[in-house]
């Protein structure tokens, strides 16, 4: 059984010549397994300075004789500490404790401490989209579609794994892809945030001039069920708005039930009309939210949303959007929430969503315009809905919005369920033809 | 009498379901263990017992006009099983009767098999001359089926010389039946009653080492490698013993199970912001018991826990500071001879990252941390003073801690690495943790990053993982072969702690090896193309409620009423 000791010299010099004289004769004559480390007295400078070497011997105080031979023979061994030939780490720790200098021989693993990111799911900041060219589209494009089929093949995972597969996959800001996956219908997430988890494969009806119906596929996917899918569908294959989804695959189907018979798809019907109907009002989805519980805001730092941006407060007291950041040695974020005063409640969900209560609590006029002969929906970007009402609007097409200037663009969306979702979140719409 | 193809499957079985990933699985068969997988057969032995009931199936198999024949052994059968297992079990019982009453030699193992075989004669029995064309590429068959299962090989050829082969066999018998009647006498000394589990005992049969007998004084105090499989070995003794009523001696043939299973601890965290940790207990499946699934009863609530396969699912039932400090003790409904699921108290916890899924965030005591691998350790604050021991040592290092639960002595270690391989002279108070923490390899292969696909154990082409060789090297010699056709596709010196970037160049089997000097490592990779890549049917669909009445997943609109 080996023992670990020190032995303690004093010497007059450059400290760490003296370390790297010592570091090549260890190493050139393999003494590492008997001199394992070599610690520097704290604050060792060209003056005479101790230092000591930790050796390893089956008895404390007997030096190996390879050691005493090839090391201890050198000039810097000269002197050693008086009064006691060997010293334990307590006896010595006062002096050249771990955050002082120590050489180690063991060719040691090196430890790379990782910052921890926070970057939870639901936050982000409102960003309008970088243009690209088609190639890159068309890329993107690709490579979302891989995504969608690993989630698929996955079934579910974890917030970190959702990150881990879209930056092996050179997708960028995963959370707003997590979002537009929602939105078109293929998967859905805790609202805890963390947990993802495919959606059932389904085929969902959409307004047609064709005269078979048309529906979009939506949730789980493979990269063979389309080709499977075309034995008994005209299927069609649209890019996504700057390729940042997976592209839409749309069937004409003449007789459901055919398919549905032959694989596992869900016929989902008219979701987005089913939706309409059945959304609650903004303030009873405003009950919905989770709450989160025991936050004591005088250990936090406060930003509040004015309309506009984040600006810091002291602390809480109005109904609102707010940030609330963290920051220590090891993460620095900040968690987004909606606080009601009235309840002292704290609610926690989609970006959007929030900014869209707090728009509605702060009473600044919420507006679209719809043009009844393109069936098309103009949302201003800096009042986007939260996404359950505008998951209705995107499946009514399965398209993402396209950008117009400040405005979002949605497709194929009819009159009735602008109607619905305009009472139901107290958005002033009027009619409009000037969007191309 | 079961067949040979039975007695296989049994085996491959016995020693692989319910093992953790990255474990190191040894074929460690004695009488004992073939009277325990008989207990499961409908039948009863034909024979006195399940061991010659065995002897007789191989035997059946293998000899043919008292010569041996291995060659309808080779590769795999039908159910993609290894063919030469039971053969290979056969050796280990070989290996295991001749080192109760023999000298190691190449003569007395091969007089053993003969007996086991009931061929006369001394030496290699006919047919199997060569080691290298007989007997060994059924043990590489076994190794590298380990491998693409996602265990880790244990057994190895010798270093040359009469051992070389039967260095196979003899690496994997661990307990002898003289070591068993050792420790029996241990435990019944020491007086031991408390249900500790595997590595707390084995910790207290340690610090005892020096009263044992040499064999098993070597088995507890060298060879690192092989400390969790003697543990789990040692264990199992103790468990039985105890079940049995302290005994002097266990009874034989009796073949059955433990009444009480242990439980192991996994962490997931629920708010990273807010710093909210759960932990939950999970089920460790006791080797070779196929458990599907358990009804635990806690606090008059009754969980369901499901076995997927690879990995218990955690019982939803939070532990906390109290369950950590004395153990806790859940009742089990079903199966019915099991009577509880055993939280130990333990000092500490190692917790490292899903190894069915390293990127998910979740840490559990699936087993040990692998070189280069961070780890979070939970620890009862007395422990402090040892752990800075060690890192001022410069044995391991740490970023940040976090007290667990309020009002407690529980605090966590985050990003805890192992940094160093000369523990051997530092001593600490808690021999345990030093135990558990130390290094048991030089070298060792880690993969990262790429896109992986958990069911199919298996990466996607153009997103294969970088390979970091970890070692107390410098360097180090890695080898990448593609085991179709055998074709090198990398033998070079690399740095090592270092991630490297491979190039595979199409969708097949690769075997990774690190090699130096005389360590080495081994990984088996598998790339797939995306078409391979099918839609999870098992998937639990996250439905979102949108009021009382309706809920939504995806595009899919359900009626609340319906389902709840």
């Amino acid at each position: 059984m080996l023992l670990r000791w020190y032995k303690g010299f004093s010497h007059k010099g450059n400290p760490m010549q003296l370390v790297e004289q010592i570091s090549k004769q260890v190493l050139q004559q393999n003494l590492s397994r008997f001199v394992p480390i070599v610690r520097l007295e704290k604050g060792a400078k060209k003056k005479t300075f101790y230092f000591f070497i930790a050796i390893e011997s089956p008895n404390i105080g007997e030096v190996p004789s390879e050691v005493q031979l090839k090391l201890l023979q050198l000039p810097f061994f000269k002197y050693g500490i008086k009064g006691s030939t060997s010293f334990s780490y307590e006896e010595i720790k006062s002096m050249v404790g771990a955050n002082h200098y120590v050489e180690d021989y063991t060719n040691p693993i090196p430890y790379q401490f990782v910052k921890k990111v926070d970057d939870r799911p639901f936050e982000f900041i409102a960003l309008h989209p970088i243009e690209q060219s088609s190639a890159d589209t068309e890329a993107l494009s690709h490579r979302h579609e891989h995504l969608l089929y690993w989630l698929s093949a996955l079934g579910s995972g974890t917030w970190e794994s959702f990150k881990k597969a879209c930056e092996a996959l050179k997708l960028e800001e995963p959370k707003r892809i997590l979002r537009r996956l929602r939105l078109l219908g293929h998967i859905e997430f805790a609202p805890d945030g963390n947990r993802w988890c495919t959606a059932p494969t389904a085929l969902v009806k959409v307004r047609s001039d064709c005269a078979s119906d048309k529906f979009i596929l939506c949730g789980q996917r493979s990269i063979n069920l389309p080709r499977k899918l075309e034995l008994y569908a005209t299927v069609e294959v649209k890019k996504q708005p700057r390729g940042e989804a997976p592209p839409c695959i749309s069937l004409q189907i003449d007789i459901i039930e055919k398919i549905s018979s032959e694989f596992t798809v869900a016929n989902a019907g008219e979701v987005s009309s089913q939706l309409g109907t059945i959304l609650p009002d903004i303030s009873n989805w405003k009950q919905s939210l989770r709450c989160l519980q025991g936050i004591v805001p005088s250990l936090y730092e406060w930003k509040r949303f004015d309309g506009n941006d984040f600006v810091s407060c002291v602390s809480p007291r109005e109904t609102g959007m707010y940030q609330m950041w963290a920051a220590s040695e090891q993460q620095s974020s900040c968690y987004t929430l909606f606080y009601e005063q009235e309840s002292n409640r704290w609610l926690q969900g989609d970006w959007y969503g929030l900014r869209f209560l707090a728009l509605q609590h702060d009473r600044f006029e919420c507006i679209v315009h719809y043009d009844p002969v393109s069936w098309r929906l103009a949302i201003p970007v800096s009042q986007r809905w939260p996404e359950i009402y505008e998951r209705a609007l995107v499946l009514a097409s399965g398209l993402l919005p396209t950008y117009q200037g400040s405005w979002l663009l949605y497709e194929n969306v009819g009159l009735e369920l602008v109607q619905q979702l305009s009472d139901k979140l107290n958005v002033k719409w009027e009619e409009a033809s000037t969007y191309a | 009498m079961p067949s040979y193809t039975k007695w296989n499957h049994a085996l491959v079985s016995y020693f692989t379901y319910g093992v953790p990933p990255s474990t190191k699985v040894y074929l460690s068969v004695d009488d004992d263990v073939l009277e325990r997988i008989g207990y499961n057969f409908s039948t009863p032995p034909t024979g006195n017992n399940w061991g010659d009931d065995f002897r007789a199936a191989v035997k059946t198999e293998v000899i043919i006009e008292e010569r041996v024949c291995l060659d309808r052994l080779q590769g795999r059968d039908f159910g993609g099983f290894p063919k030469g297992v039971a053969f290979l079990a056969a050796t280990v019982l070989a290996a295991y009767q001749m080192a109760e009453t023999d000298t190691i030699s190449e003569l007395n193992y091969f007089k053993r098999l003969r007996e086991i075989l009931s061929l006369p004669g001394s030496g290699r029995p006919l047919g199997m001359k060569t080691g290298s064309a007989a007997e060994e590429p059924l043990w590489k068959e076994w190794n590298l089926w380990l491998m693409q299962q996602g265990f880790l090989p244990s057994a190895q050829r010798g270093r040359g010389g009469s051992t070389t082969y039967i260095n196979y066999p003899i690496s994997q018998s661990l307990l002898r039946g003289a070591d068993k009647d050792r420790l029996l006498v241990l435990f019944k000394d020491k007086q031991w009653t408390v249900r500790w589990d595997a590595q707390t005992l084995f910790a207290r049969v340690r610090k005892e080492a020096s009263s044992l007998w040499q064999h098993l004084k070597e088995l507890v105090t060298e060879d690192r490698q092989r400390y969790e499989a003697v543990a789990e070995a040692i264990h199992e003794i103790y468990v039985q013993w105890q079940d049995e009523g302290k005994p002097e001696r266990l009874k034989k043939g009796v073949g059955t199970w433990s009444s009480h299973l242990f439980a192991g601890l996994c962490r997931i965290e629920t708010d990273p912001f807010l710093g909210l940790v759960d932990y939950y207990v999970y089920p460790k499946s006791p080797r070779g018991r196929q458990l599907e699934s358990l009804q635990v009863q806690h606090q008059n609530r009754v969980y369901q826990l499901r076995y997927d396969g690879s990995a218990w699912y955690p019982l939803e039932c939070r532990v906390n500071a109290i369950d950590l400090d004395c153990g806790a003790k859940y009742q089990i409904n079903y199966p019915a001879d099991l009577d509880s699921l055993i939280l130990p108290d333990r000092d500490f916890w190692i917790l490292i990252p899903d190894p069915e899924n390293p990127d998910s965030g979740t840490y559990g005591s699936w087993g040990t941390p692998s070189l280069g691998t961070p780890f979070i350790l939970l620890y009862k604050e007395e422990l402090r003073p040892d752990l800075e021991r060690l890192r001022d040592e410069q044995l391991i290092k740490w970023h940040g801690s976090q007290p667990v639960f309020n009002n407690s002595n529980w605090v966590e270690l985050h990003q805890c690495m192992v940094v160093s391989q000369a523990w051997d002279g530092v001593i600490i108070k808690n021999q345990e943790l030093k135990d558990a923490l130390q290094p048991s390899v030089r070298l060792s292969l880690s993969f990262s990053g790429g896109l992986r696909v958990p069911q199919m154990k298996a990466w996607l082409f153009g997103h294969s993982p970088q390979i970091t060789v970890f070692a107390f090297y410098p360097k180090a010699q890695l080898q990448i072969t593609r085991l179709s056709d055998n074709f090198p596709i990398l033998d070079k010196w690399h740095s090592t702690n270092t991630p490297i970037s491979v190039e595979f160049p199409s969708p097949s089997e690769y075997l990774v090896k690190a090699i130096y000097e005389n360590q080495s490592s081994e990984r088996f990779i598998k790339i797939v193309n995306w078409d391979f890549l099918g839609i999870e049917k098992k998937t639990d669909f996250q439905f979102m409620l949108i009021d009382a009445n309706y809920r939504i997943c995806g595009s899919v609109i359900e009626q609340v009423s319906e389902y709840s």
